[in-house]
């Protein structure tokens, strides 16, 4: 009798211990574990699609904006997440030319998901207020799946040097937000840094460097 | 009997399971309103669990900006001072349709009734039913009622994929920093209210900027630098989200730029007054009936206004970088 009792008890404390505390540690499932080293074919495929993305400093017209399939992002948010550094040999020499094809082929749709100052300057106080709007964390995940590759190959120059362009090119660009120039700015810093090299800020604005500066660049 | 006796040895273990179901919240200091919608309010609960977790596990002291900003005070503890009640936003509160994401209604309050000059009470009785004659005597800033709007809770304004991962919490977390700083303050910098966003800054014309190095945006961006070090979970893209909030927190503080553009502006201002005076003198002296006295209170304006010119043009900007945090009691009875 005392036995079984224990055993309810037991087995009730142990359900509510799950119930509470199991479900906010979950394991990924394989499902999402093999998205993280792995951008999904569709993305390829989509990216494919599209018409071929122009190099160009200047790259935000409406119509690449309008281009940009909003499915797109949303698909890849839950597909790249972490990505640990790789070191190439010839098992994965292939994975690193289709990714680095990739990097090229994302970094003008990237550059267009960024809103300009203008678009902030639209919103009201209320929204402004606290947090990013809705249009800046997309933004934010845009350059997140961009840094997402160079993290990945941090000792590929190709990739360093595609992103450091990349983030020149950000940086550089007058109509974006003070915040991604500085985002942009610190990330080419960063990389810079990495070699053992420095970075020439002057060329930048007071206000962007100031910022990149409290940050301890 | 000996039934009895085993059932008591249980008890503590029935109690502990009775109390895991029931209330994660009876670990929180803060009371979180029984109208959030439910995902809603266990998001919050997570979230400030989550600030409970971290505060034992990971070191804050590494971050001397941050403890300077916290005046040395464990944040968990900090913000505890600083935000009692959390509540869905109200929209009988709010002048215009849209709410903000988050607002420190304690501080409001109190500004409003401060100004009234009278100490009001306010009726929490639809939110927590515990709370003894469901009265807040709103006597301080430090009051602490922070309302959070439902569009907050919104996917896209979530940093993850899934909307309740870490990096949320640690968004979430930056944001309720920001508004606990809103609990501070007396006289002049009571509430750390925001100042007008410079031409410079990305929210131009906005009141969505600090003149002081250690109000809420300072608060919200060392917090977010500090727990973005720590989250483990965090993925690149999350990481980058969140960096590139903490830019734009850093961006809104803007002391320099802030006090330079008010005294700009304030000249512009005198300077166009003194215009549309001179103007309107002159063709009253040319008039062929004179009004002597119209004319003479323009010269008096007009020498008003010159003086202040004259006063702001040489005043040399003071930058007021640190506001007192010291929070302020009203004496008013009830």
């Amino acid at each position: 009798m005392k036995r079984n009792l224990f055993i309810v008890v037991f087995i009730f404390f142990a359900s509510v211990v799950f119930y509470k505390f199991g479900r906010r540690y979950e394991v990924p499932t394989p499902h999402d574990s093999s998205n993280h080293n792995k951008i999904s074919k569709n993305t390829e495929h989509q990216h494919k699609e599209k018409a071929p993305p122009k190099a160009e400093a200047t790259p935000l017209n409406k119509q690449t904006q309008e281009n940009h399939p909003k499915e797109n992002s949303k698909e890849t948010k839950a597909k790249i997440t972490q990505k640990t550094p790789i070191s190439l040999t010839p098992v994965n020499l292939s994975q690193y030319k289709g990714e680095l094809k990739e990097l090229m082929e994302i970094k003008n749709d990237v550059l267009a998901a960024i809103p300009k100052k203008e678009d902030l300057s639209k919103l009201n106080e209320k929204t402004a207020h606290v947090g990013l709007s809705p249009q800046m964390i997309k933004a934010g995940q845009e350059l997140g799946r961009f840094k997402s590759y160079t993290l990945r190959y941090p000792d590929q120059s190709e990739v360093q040097k595609e992103a450091q362009s990349f983030y020149e090119q950000c940086a550089s660009y007058n109509e974006y937000p003070n915040s991604i120039r500085s985002l942009c700015l610190y990330n080419r810093v960063v990389l810079a840094k990495n070699k053992g090299e420095s970075f020439d800020t002057s060329s930048y604005p007071e206000q962007i460097k100031k910022v990149v500066h409290r940050k301890g660049m | 009997m000996r039934l009895i006796k085993d059932a008591k040895r249980l008890t503590p273990f029935l109690i502990l399971s009775l109390y895991l179901l029931l209330g994660q919240s009876a670990l929180l200091a803060q009371q979180i309103s029984e109208k959030f919608k439910y995902e809603d309010r266990t998001f919050t609960e997570s979230t400030l669990l989550y600030l409970s977790e971290i505060s034992v596990n990971e070191p804050w002291e590494d971050s001397p900006k941050l403890q300077f900003l916290l005046e040395s005070e464990p944040p968990k503890e900090w913000l505890e001072k600083r935000i009692s009640y959390l509540i869905p936003g109200q929209k009988t509160f709010e002048t215009s349709q849209m709410l903000p994401l988050m607002s420190n209604l304690g501080a409001k309050l109190y500004s409003d009734s401060k100004q009234r000059k009278e100490t009001p009470l306010y009726s929490l009785e639809d939110h927590f039913l515990s709370l003894e004659d469901n009265k807040l005597v709103i006597n301080s800033p430090r009051v602490g009622i922070v309302s959070v709007s439902q569009h907050y809770f919104s996917k896209e304004n979530k940093i993850s994929d899934t909307g309740d991962k870490e990096a949320d919490y640690v968004s979430m977390l930056s944001l309720l920093f920001h508004e606990a700083r809103h609990s501070d303050g007396n006289h002049e910098s009571l509430g750390f209210s925001h100042t007008t966003c410079p031409e410079s800054s990305d929210y131009v014309g906005l009141k969505v900027c600090d003149a002081s190095y250690n109000g809420p945006y300072a608060i919200s961006a060392e917090v977010l630098d500090h727990l973005i070090s720590q989250c483990h979970s965090c993925s690149d893209v999350e990481k980058e989200v969140l960096q590139l909030m903490y830019f734009d927190f850093q961006g809104r503080i803007i002391n320099d730029n802030a006090m330079t553009l008010k005294k700009k502006n304030e000249i512009n201002d005198i300077q166009n007054q003194l215009d549309s005076l001179y103007e309107e003198k002159y063709y009253k002296n040319q008039a062929p009936v004179q009004n002597f006295v119209s004319i003479l209170i323009l010269k008096r304006k007009i020498s008003i206004l010159e003086t202040r010119l004259n006063h702001l043009q040489n005043t040399e900007l003071k930058n007021n970088t640190y506001w007192d945090p010291t929070p302020e009691y009203s004496d008013i009875s009830i």
